[in-house]
């Protein structure tokens, strides 16, 4: 795969995915502290 | 402007808002839509022109839509009333016929996509000749009515659970299998033996492309379609929000997730239809003829098969589900009619839209409902939040006392300068290409 792919697949799945995630686990962790 | 209504359902808790949000948004369009525009629109090129407008357009956008929701507590007739007075109200009503004429649709994919997880359990015999089976189901129109009737009963009986009862329970169960079906599929073909030259054509972006309008515009449908920007669905689940609720970081979330699960559904499936050969112009047949010949070269073809048809018709109903409560509060809000009532008129209109949609090719219909309705609506919205009540209150007032993140002035920069005149080139541009399509 060409090294433009490889750019886009880490910003799809690292970038945008990792977001995601930190997004969720800081929404679970504020949740568990009843700050919601 | 205040709190017009008190007396209300609301979210149990901040979990259940959020995955209800993403109920709404992820379904259909993520894992049947998506694929489909993707793979007529050049691949690479579309998903990230789909990933800027989600950032750059949606983000700013539905902050201010789920901020009046949450001031208002109420649906759009009020909410847009309470800035504009009688004319807001009349659209209120108008742009409720958006989400309703939507499950007119709608639940024809969920009636197929129903009646192909009994036909996976029953053997799959739609593997012998995938588009023939299709052609032949999908123009029984007495059958493929009788299949979108059952999917709004489902739907139908989930909303009239009421708001918490209802649809937060079904999103609770819902989202977390959605997305593990989701990533098991996408890994089994992303590992796929030659599977590279699939995955650079879903990610590499031709930028040569992005020369076209009709890229653009139906990127930016899709972003909307794709989370519900615009038809006032945000602006509806924010008024069950409480006055502490994290707007902007919660919808920063909710967007995140919309943009992966897109994203994910453009994996479990353009790659593997490069690899073998099909045809990526199938259009909305897409997922019911080509999918099916993926499956067959892989192995545990039955067991793929199922998950992700379950998949897809737990991402329909979530989505069917918030169609017709976005429809329903309008009416229920605005003119204070009892919610059964309203549910089951709306039902018994979907149903008649939804035989007359089965006899006739919606096709068109759904260009006019995703690409004019929703930007049309985003654009009312956006002038009337960015303009008329003022883009640095809506900051000031609504988001950021309640938020960890402080938006500062460049929000109203973007907010009034290229949200706007983006969403009105989208609007005019694509009721240019309405008419063009006659």
């Amino acid at each position: 795969m060409s090294t433009s792919t490889w750019i886009m697949l880490f910003i799809y799945v690292f970038i945008i995915g990792g977001s995601s995630i930190y997004t969720l686990v800081r929404t679970l962790k504020d949740s568990a502290n009843n700050k919601d | 402007m205040s709190n017009v209504s008190n007396n209300r359902d609301s979210w149990g808790s901040r979990i259940g808002y959020i995955l209800s949000t993403l109920g709404m948004a992820v379904g259909l369009g993520a894992m049947w839509r998506f694929p489909m525009v993707v793979a007529q629109n050049g691949g690479g090129a579309f998903v990230l022109a789909f990933a800027l407008i989600t950032i750059i357009i949606v983000l700013p956008a539905g902050w201010a839509e789920i901020g009046l929701g949450r001031k208002t507590k109420a649906g759009s007739v009020q909410a847009f009333g309470s800035i504009i007075g009688k004319p807001g109200e009349k659209i209120g009503y108008l742009m409720s016929l958006v989400p309703l004429g939507l499950n007119m649709y709608y639940l024809i994919i969920m009636g197929y996509v129903l009646y192909y997880i009994v036909q996976t359990l029953a053997g799959a015999p739609f593997m012998v000749d995938p588009t023939g089976f299709f052609n032949a189901f999908s123009s029984n129109r007495v059958q493929a009515t009788l299949w979108s009737l059952i999917s709004l009963v489902f739907v139908t009986i989930t909303n009239l659970g009421g708001i918490k009862k209802g649809i937060e329970r079904a999103c609770k169960v819902m989202l977390p299998v959605l997305f593990i079906i989701l990533v098991i599929m996408a890994i089994r073909i992303m590992t796929l033996p030659g599977i590279a030259e699939g995955i650079e054509f879903y990610v590499k972006p031709d930028f040569s492309l992005w020369k076209d309008p009709n890229l653009w515009i139906t990127a930016s449908g899709m972003a909307l379609f794709a989370i519900g920007l615009g038809p006032a669905f945000l602006l509806v689940y924010g008024s069950y929000l409480d006055d502490k609720a994290d707007v902007t970081f919660d919808f920063a979330t909710v967007a995140s997730w919309n943009l992966t699960t897109c994203l994910l559904g453009g994996f479990a499936t353009i790659p593997a239809v490069i690899l073998f050969g099909l045809d990526l112009q199938t259009g909305p047949g897409l997922v019911f003829t080509v999918l099916p010949e993926v499956f067959k070269q892989m192995p545990g073809t039955l067991f793929f098969a199922l998950i992700y048809f379950v998949a897809l018709f737990f991402a329909g109903l979530s989505s069917g589900i918030a169609n017709m409560e976005a429809t329903v509060t309008v009416w229920v809000d605005g003119k204070k009619l009892d919610r059964k009532k309203v549910v089951l008129t709306v039902a018994a209109i979907t149903a008649v839209g939804t035989i007359i949609c089965n006899y006739f090719d919606y096709t068109k219909f759904d260009y006019f409902i995703a690409n004019v309705g929703y930007n049309l609506s985003a654009s009312f919205i956006a002038i009337l939040l960015a303009w008329k009540f003022g883009a640095k209150r809506v900051h000031e007032e609504w988001l950021n006392p309640t938020s960890r993140i402080k938006l500062g002035n460049w929000y109203d920069v973007v907010y009034k300068y290229i949200v706007v005149p983006v969403l009105l080139y989208f609007t005019v541009s694509s009721i240019i290409g309405f008419v063009q399509l006659f």
